[in-house]
């Protein structure tokens, strides 16, 4: 991983950059309650997460946006490309791991950041979690719980209670750690203090999830690793487009 | 074109009967020999497109070849803070022909070229045909209108597969840089009296990516396996029935792209990265 861009190590730092600090928050991005694109309408009863850590990159993402000013487009050598992804220089990272509930809003460690115009977001998720929810997630990265039920009552009205949860194993990483890169920014430039957010769209987790072969029963039943479902849970776990990062500027 | 452009006076005529529109944002004082040179514009498939993939590029031991690589390109642009100059046309070209493909030479200011886009766009009624390419292709590509169109076939061992797959839908490849010794340079340098060649390359391995970010590896399996009544022909239609939750959760990553939910949309998603610039360099796709 590159180093903070103007840090001992950085590359990319210049005499104009200026060292800010910007406070980290986690959140849900979009409702609990969402359909699916495979007919399910799915309610959340909670959602627990294992960030290691949280970087704000110039490289621009996958999603094509445009660059913000002429500027960027003569700086900036953020050409996103499969296999020729270049991240870019680090503006802005928060590395005090801890597990977060996702249902509701949760303050992290201080980002350390420079001034400079981020085009992409870094989330790291950390297996063992440790924090509040380290025993719930317990080897796992991610953890949800809710309730699926098709859309179309007249095909099946039962619903289906769930657990689902994936470990760096199942995301493809012997290393402890799973490095989602490209997510989209939707922040302008840091030039001072303000709050790094990080919001989390569970619906596009469980997009391409069909919970047919979840079981009817009064007690959850956990997406067993190797099926359809799962994989499509895994598919979305990995989706940079899930994990949409922002910049707050202090009033 | 602009009136009274002082640039205007240096454009050279296009060598494929091509319009140059060139204007100048600030005057320029002259054009002559010393404060201009000259950029050939042209395209290329490299050896990948004109003579096949061999299989050790590939990961699951597939080979492939193309027997046709037909786009439609154009519309390139390029400024400075100074100047700005497009190249209006769209040329229609067969990059299984041996190439680079000269499209068109002009002149002009010397100086940092340093933001340059294209485009690969539907055949418009105004599109170029190039000697590379016949009638036939072009009424084949009107019929979309398509972009692109690829035919090939793709071998491992005994199993042979053709894929005959046509494209829409246009790609803006902005803020193009090239690699020059290792270094990204954005857009292009012309030198006074100078004889630059502007390539804008089409890297045809891209079309078997098996990821959308990050690393990718190329793989045909997951585009054979969808030859579901077994012809050997693999079409679109066949690649929308793969879901991409059917595939293994390793391969065919979508990265930040939404919607990309079944192996058409993500062959579709990777037409997008096909364009480069000078070679190895790459430009951001819109």
């Amino acid at each position: 991983m590159t180093a903070l861009a103007g840090s001992s190590g950085g590359c990319s730092g210049s005499a104009s950059e200026e060292r800010v600090r910007l406070r980290t928050k986690v959140a849900l991005h979009g409702s609990p309650t969402f359909d699916n694109a495979l007919g399910w309408h799915v309610e959340l009863d909670g959602a627990w997460l294992s960030i290691g850590s949280l970087r704000l990159l110039e490289g621009a993402p996958l999603g094509l946006r445009a660059p913000r000013s002429l500027l960027d487009l003569l700086v900036k050598t953020a050409h996103a490309h499969p296999g020729h992804y270049h991240e870019g220089a680090v503006l802005a990272e928060m590395l005090s791991p801890q597990s977060v509930d996702l249902l509701e809003t949760t303050e992290l460690d201080v980002a350390e950041a420079v001034t400079g115009a981020p085009l992409s977001g870094q989330l790291v998720l950390t297996s063992p979690a440790i924090g509040a929810h380290a025993e719930l997630l317990d080897e796992a990265v991610v953890r949800l719980e809710g309730v699926a039920r098709p859309t179309d009552p007249d095909v099946d009205d039962e619903p289906r209670r769930f657990v689902a949860t994936a470990s760096v194993a199942e995301l493809g990483s012997s290393m402890g750690t799973v490095e989602i890169t490209g997510c989209p920014y939707d922040g302008g430039p840091i030039r001072a203090a303000g709050t790094m957010l990080l919001g989390v769209d569970v619906a596009l987790w469980l997009d391409q999830v069909d919970f047919t072969g979840i079981a009817p029963k009064a007690s959850a039943v956990s997406l067993s690793t190797d099926t359809r479902a799962h994989n499509g849970f895994l598919r979305g776990l990995a989706k940079a487009a899930a994990y949409r990062f922002d910049l707050q500027s202090d009033p | 074109m602009r009136e009274n452009s002082p640039f205007e006076k240096c454009a050279a005529p296009s060598s494929l009967a091509g319009s140059l529109v060139a204007c100048s944002m600030l005057l320029l004082s002259a054009c002559g020999a010393d404060d201009s040179g000259e950029v050939r514009l042209t395209t290329w498939g490299e050896e990948f497109i004109e003579e096949g993939i061999p299989a050790a590029e590939f990961a699951d031991d597939f080979e492939a070849r193309f027997d046709e690589f037909l786009v439609v390109l154009g519309h390139v642009r390029a400024r400075n803070q100074e100047h700005e100059f497009s190249v209006a046309d769209t040329y229609l070209v067969d990059l299984t022909a041996p190439g680079p493909h000269e499209l068109t030479t002009r002149t002009l200011p010397e100086g940092d070229w340093s933001e340059v886009e294209y485009r690969i766009v539907p055949i418009e009624a105004e599109t170029i045909l190039h000697p590379s390419a016949d009638a036939d292709a072009r009424d084949r590509m009107e019929a979309g209108p398509y972009s692109i169109t690829v035919k090939g076939e793709a071998r491992r061992g005994d199993e042979r597969y053709t894929f005959d797959w046509s494209f829409g839908g246009t790609t803006r490849y902005t803020n193009c840089v090239q690699v020059v010794g290792g270094r990204q340079e954005p857009g292009f340098r012309i030198g006074g009296g100078g004889r630059e060649t502007v390539e804008l390359t089409i890297h045809g391995d891209h079309f078997f990516y098996d990821d959308l970010a990050g690393d990718a590896a190329l793989r045909f399996e997951a585009i054979a396996d969808a030859d579901a009544d077994g012809d050997g022909d693999v079409t679109l239609d066949e690649l929308t029935a793969v879901s991409l939750v059917d595939l293994p959760a390793d391969r065919y990553g979508t990265g930040n792209f939404s919607g990309v939910d079944d192996l058409r949309a993500f062959v579709e998603a990777l037409v997008s990265n096909l364009g480069h610039f000078n070679g190895e360099g790459h430009c951001l796709p819109r």
